[in-house]
This record gives C-alpha cells, structure tokens and sequence, in this order.
C-alpha cells in the first residue's frame, strides 16, 4: 500500500474514536435485537388473527426487517466516514467490489431479496412452486423465501431463483386458490348427470368458498372421459382436504349413479 | 308490499315487514367496537381478572328471577302479532289477481321466530299449511311429495324450506324442483318461509328467479324497549321497573309517577339491539337471561297491591360488560367450524344427520357436540336436534364472517 493510499484511508476514517465504536457495537447489538424481536413477536401475534390480518402480519415481519437494517447501515456509515458524496462513493464501491466477488450469489440473492420484497413474486402465505418445490410461504428472509411443503417439510430457496426460474403462484396473495380433483371414467356414461353430480358434489361441500365459481370440464382420452372438477377452498391451507373431499364424495356419487372408472379393460372394451 | 302491524300514529311499528334492501340491523356502537376488540386483545395475552369496582347492587345481592315468574315477565313470544304485520305487508299480494308471483318468500334470521309466525297466519286465512319432507325424503328425493302435500290446493304455506334440503349432492333435487315449481306457478299460491342462512346457500344452488322476498325488520333498542315493557305490562304484577344493577339507570323507562330529574338511562339496550343484530329471538333470550332480583324485592300481583303501601317493584339487570356471553376462543371455532356452519345453514339438524353432511376429517363425536354445548354455542332440542345456541349465534356469525364462510345477509 503507498503513502497516499494509507493517507488516503487515514483521512476517510480519521474521526473513528472510542466512543464511535461503541456506538456501533451497540447499533450492531439493537440492530440484531429488534431483528430478533421482530422475528419472534410478529408471527406469534400473526398467528391470534384470522384471515387477511394474519398474512398482513406475517408479511410486515421481511419489511421492518429491511428497513431495520437499511437505518442501522445508515447509522453506522455516518459515523464511520464523513458522509461526503466521495467518500460515500469510494466506500461503497471498494466494498461491492470486494463482497460481489467474493460471494456473487450471496449478494445476488440479497439483490434479489431486496427486489422480491419490491415485486412481490411471492407473499408470507401465498402458495408457490419454484422448480419444482411447492409449498405455504412461511417467511422471506434476507436471502431466502422459507416454504413448508404439505409433506411439512421446510424449504429454504434462495432468492436468486426468481432472476431465471417461473416463479408459480397459486393465490397471489389472496384467499383464492383454485383447486382441481380429476374423475378418470369408463366412456359410456351421461355426461349431462355426470356434469350435473359432480358440480353439487363440489357445491354441498363443506369447504368450498361458494362464492367463487365452480367448473367442471371434460375431456375425451384414449383410455376413458377425463373429468376436471374445479373449485375454490375457504382457506388455502385446505386445498388437500379440499380435493380428498372432492375425489372421495365424487367417487361415492358416481359410484351410485352406476358410472364406472376408467380401467385398463375399458380400452379393451372399446376396441371389442 | 311491505307493511306493518297496527301502531300508535308516529310511532314506528314494533313489528314490521319490510323489502330486504330496507332491512337495516342496529349499528354497532363506536364504544362496543372498541371495547370488544380491546378485551378480545387484552384476552390473547392476558389472564388476570379486572380489578373489582363498588356496583350499585352487587352479585351476591341479586339471584335469578323463578322461573314461573319469567314466564310472566317474559314470556316466550308467540307468532300473533307478526302474523297480523305479515298479513298487512301481503295485502297487497294478496288482493292481485294476477299470477305472475305466485310465490312470495318470507326470510328471518335464526331465531326469528318464522315457522310459530307463518303458522300463524296461514290461520289467519285457513291456509294449508304444508309439513316440511322428511331428511330420508329428501335424501331419497322424492319428489312427489310436492305433490302429495298440496293436491287439490291452490293456497299453501310451507313455513320451514330450511328442512327441505340438505347440503349435500343428493339433497338438493328436492328443494330445486319444489322452487321451480312453486315459482312457475304449477302449485298455486304459496307463502314460503325461509331461514336466511338456508336461502343464502339456496339462492346459490337454485338457478331460479327470486321471487318477492319480505323480512321482518329488525328490532333497535326503541323496538326493544317497547316489546319487553309490553311483556311487563301484560304480566299482572304491580309497576315493574327495570334497572341496571351496577349503577342504578333505568332500563326501560320508569313509570312516570316515580320518575324523576336526574334517572339516567341506560345504554343496556342499544348494547343489546346491536349484539344480537336486531333479531328478537336472540334479544329476548339475552333479556332473560339478564335479569335479576333482590330477594327482599320479590314481585307483587296488581291485584294484591294496595295504593296504600304502593312500592314499585325493582328488577335488576346484569350490566352489559359483565353478562356472561359465551366467549369461544379462536382455536375452538376455527377447529369446529364445519359443525357450526353446517347447524346454521340447516338451522339446526340430528347428530346422524350431521354426520352424513360433514367430511370424514369433520365428523362431529357425541364428546365434542357436549364441548360446544358446554361452551355456550350449541345446544339440543327436545326432538333431538342440534342447533346454535341464541347467546352464542353474534360470536359465531362475527367468526364465520371474519373466515370467508358463507353466511347470510342480513
């Protein structure tokens, strides 16, 4: 390092006494305290609402944290170096030039967190798939979306995933989310009764959120008729009961109406 | 179409019909708002008990009213004077001879007394009043008993259509052939009764015209105050009055020979209207319930009482902030929310019943039927039949709501 370099440095960080120190640590400290708190509390207090309050709760918890952490980088900037445009300038830029290197997807993720919490790809309680893993987000923390998959597996994805992978989300921050039980069944049948059954099969259930629409498709396949009964839970977090309710009162339905499912011999049938 | 039952001129009528877009519940009050969510919040994280204040009667003081003397006092009401309110709002109807609405449906929230209320007025006109299906009947659909149940009538009144249905997939053929025949004119003319979480789910699952709907309209505190003094006045005991035991105020205004400058009035029945959403079911229950008397205060027959040692005779209400409501936690509604829910909806129904409309995840044991009755929520009828409890029906509606369930709209 030459003399003017260290002069350099000398002069950037020559006001840094004793005092200032401390006021860092204890920055530092607070900083991670109110991290901590924030983290601990808000889910707790989320997790006595209901609905809506409760993932606007959830998602308050990746904001402060954000903004905590900006005002302490802040705090600390002021009063490590003498807040001039050049010195601002040259700190900032030796250290993204030390840090983008030394752990580039580190930071990518970090870059990507700060714009996910931007663009919203995902919210705490939105149910997404990246590549394919599919879960309940829980949390979206600095560099990773946490998710529970149904299998209660928790999934820690890094951010950076939304530069180049499809971000699929279920309900986007809302209540609805569409749910699909599919009827493979033998051809001949009345479509008409079919169609008609299984739309109150999905209207007299229990967990259907009846104000949504409920659909019903069909479509011919080599093997059978590929029925689609589509329909939205109350909650989200239902979407499993929702579709076993759906597949099991829908079977118990057909089966008294005298349909049959789609079986291998069908073909066979078919084809005699 | 809508109308009301005889009142004094100026005054609104204490029973009234009214279109459904006029149907108008009391506010809430600002202080019961806050006051409910400060104590639904305090509740969460704490367990203390509030510390005690000096009322103006205390508890230990004050014992339940007999329960021959309620009966006097308030009594269960009848269907009577609705029905005369009814009869007027349908004049109208009534006198068309066109048959272009043939069908005209009265809803009422639970506990609005629909079914004593038809039942009353098909009298009044000798109407035929037809029996509900039984749940194999629907369950079988059997659609003939339409048919079978109002043969050679051209005016029918059906006043439960709640228990013509089911919700599930092989209980709504029934209901939606009965409605589509109904409206269509084929059976002639029909006042049907309706519970308005029943028709809130049937107007989803019924692809029909609604035909004219007629609702009673709900009861604020004014309406409130009248019925409960009519009860009082009609109950042979000499000048009752009704005061709230914690500080004194008149519930229900005092005769005015014993009235004086600085009798306050209490806010105990605008609490009330705006608890039970303005259904006189729900309030007269919780007057019930409220009220007390002090054992050296025992209530005395007009006929017994002499002017000479007239002494009105004092009853005492709970104050509004320390009536025990049912008070569920959320862990409990949330876990049995489909039970609840699915007793609304069908306005109450049989334990088997019950079973046969919930997911196999849901299933309703004996053991957590008794957990709900004894939370306040539930409670069994003496057919057998389940339904929501009239203390506990605000705070599952408010919680049913608040989750995205279907409930009615009133």
């Amino acid at each position: 390092m030459s003399n003017e370099q260290t002069e350099n440095l000398a002069a950037l960080l020559g006001h840094l006494t004793e005092t200032t120190i401390v006021q860092i640590v204890l920055i530092v400290a607070g900083t991670w305290l109110l991290i901590a708190l924030t983290q601990r509390f808000l889910p707790v207090l989320a997790g006595k609402l209901a609905g809506r309050n409760r993932l606007y709760m959830l998602a308050l918890v990746p904001a402060l944290r954000l903004c905590i952490i900006t005002g302490a980088v802040l705090l600390i900037l002021q009063r490590v170096i003498e807040p001039t445009l050049e010195n601002l300038v040259g700190l900032l830029g030796a250290l993204g030039l030390a840090v983008g290197f030394a752990s580039k997807d580190y930071v990518s993720s970090l870059i990507a967190g700060v714009v996910a919490s931007y663009e919203m790809p995902y919210r705490p309680g939105d149910w997404i798939e990246i590549d394919g893993t599919y879960g309940e987000v829980q949390a979206i923390r600095l560099r990773t979306v946490e998710i529970v998959t149904p299998d209660d597996t928790v999934a820690h994805i890094p951010h950076l995933q939304i530069w180049n992978q499809t971000i699929l989300n279920a309900n986007d921050g809302s209540q609805h989310l569409l749910c699909v039980a599919n009827f493979y069944l033998h051809p001949r049948h009345n479509a008409v009764q079919v169609l008609k059954l299984l739309h109150d099969v999905a209207l007299t259930s229990p967990f259907l959120q009846i104000e949504r629409p409920i659909n019903v498709t069909v479509q011919e396949k080599p093997f059978g008729t590929h029925y689609c009964l589509k329909a939205y839970p109350i909650d989200p977090r239902q979407q499993f009961h929702f579709v076993t309710d759906l597949t099991v009162r829908g079977k118990a339905m057909l089966l008294q109406l005298g349909v049959e499912s789609a079986t291998t011999p069908a073909i066979a049938d078919l084809a005699s | 179409m809508a109308s009301s039952a005889p009142s004094d001129q100026g005054v609104a009528p204490l029973w009234q019909y009214v279109a459904v877009t006029d149907y108008c519940p009391p506010a809430v009050t600002v202080e019961h708002t806050v006051r409910t969510g400060l104590s639904a919040f305090w509740q969460h994280f704490c367990t203390k008990e509030p510390p005690p204040e000096t009322p103006f009667k205390t508890e230990e003081e004050l014992q339940s009213i007999p329960g021959i003397l309620l009966e006097r006092i308030a009594p269960a009401p009848d269907g009577q004077r609705a029905a005369l309110a009814l009869d007027e709002a349908l004049t109208a109807w009534l006198d068309s001879v066109q048959m272009d609405q043939p069908v005209v449906l009265v809803l009422h929230p639970p506990y609005g007394m629909h079914g004593d209320i038809l039942k009353a007025w098909a009298g009044l006109h000798e109407w035929r009043v037809l029996p509900p299906p039984t749940t194999g009947q629907i369950f079988r659909r059997e659609t003939d008993w339409i048919m079978s149940g109002s043969a050679n009538l051209t005016s029918w009144v059906l006043p439960n259509l709640e228990r013509c249905y089911l919700r599930h997939a092989h209980g709504l053929t029934l209901v939606r052939r009965l409605l589509d025949q109904a409206c269509s004119g084929a059976l002639g003319r029909g006042v049907i009764g309706c519970d308005s979480w029943a028709w809130a789910f049937l107007r989803r699952a019924w692809s029909g015209a609604t035909p004219p709907l007629l609702i009673l309209q709900s009861f604020d505190q004014h309406r409130l105050a009248r019925w409960f003094q009519s009860f009082a006045s009609k109950s042979g005991i000499s000048d009752l009055i009704f005061r709230q035991a914690d500080n004194g105020d008149y519930v229900l205004p005092p005769p005015t020979d014993t009235q004086n400058e600085s009798a306050n009035i209490s806010d105990f029945l605008q609490q009330l209207a705006a608890y039970s959403r303005g259904i006189p079911g729900i309030a007269h229950a919780i007057w019930r319930a409220s009220l007390r008397t002090a054992p050296d205060e025992l209530p005395k027959d007009a006929s017994t009482a002499k002017e000479s040692t007239y002494q009105p005779t004092t009853l005492w209400i709970t104050p509004w902030r320390r009536f025990k409501r049912p008070a569920p936690t959320t862990d409990l509604l949330r876990q049995h929310a489909f039970i609840l829910h699915t007793l609304l909806l069908h306005n109450g129904l049989s334990a088997e019943w019950l079973s046969q409309l919930l997911p196999a995840s849901s299933q309703p044991s004996p053991a957590t039927l008794y957990r709900l009755e004894s939370a306040g929520l539930i409670k069994q009828q003496r057919n057998g039949f389940w339904q929501i409890s009239p203390l506990g029906y605000p705070a599952i509606r408010l919680f049913l709501k608040s989750e995205g369930y279907l409930t009615d709209d009133l």
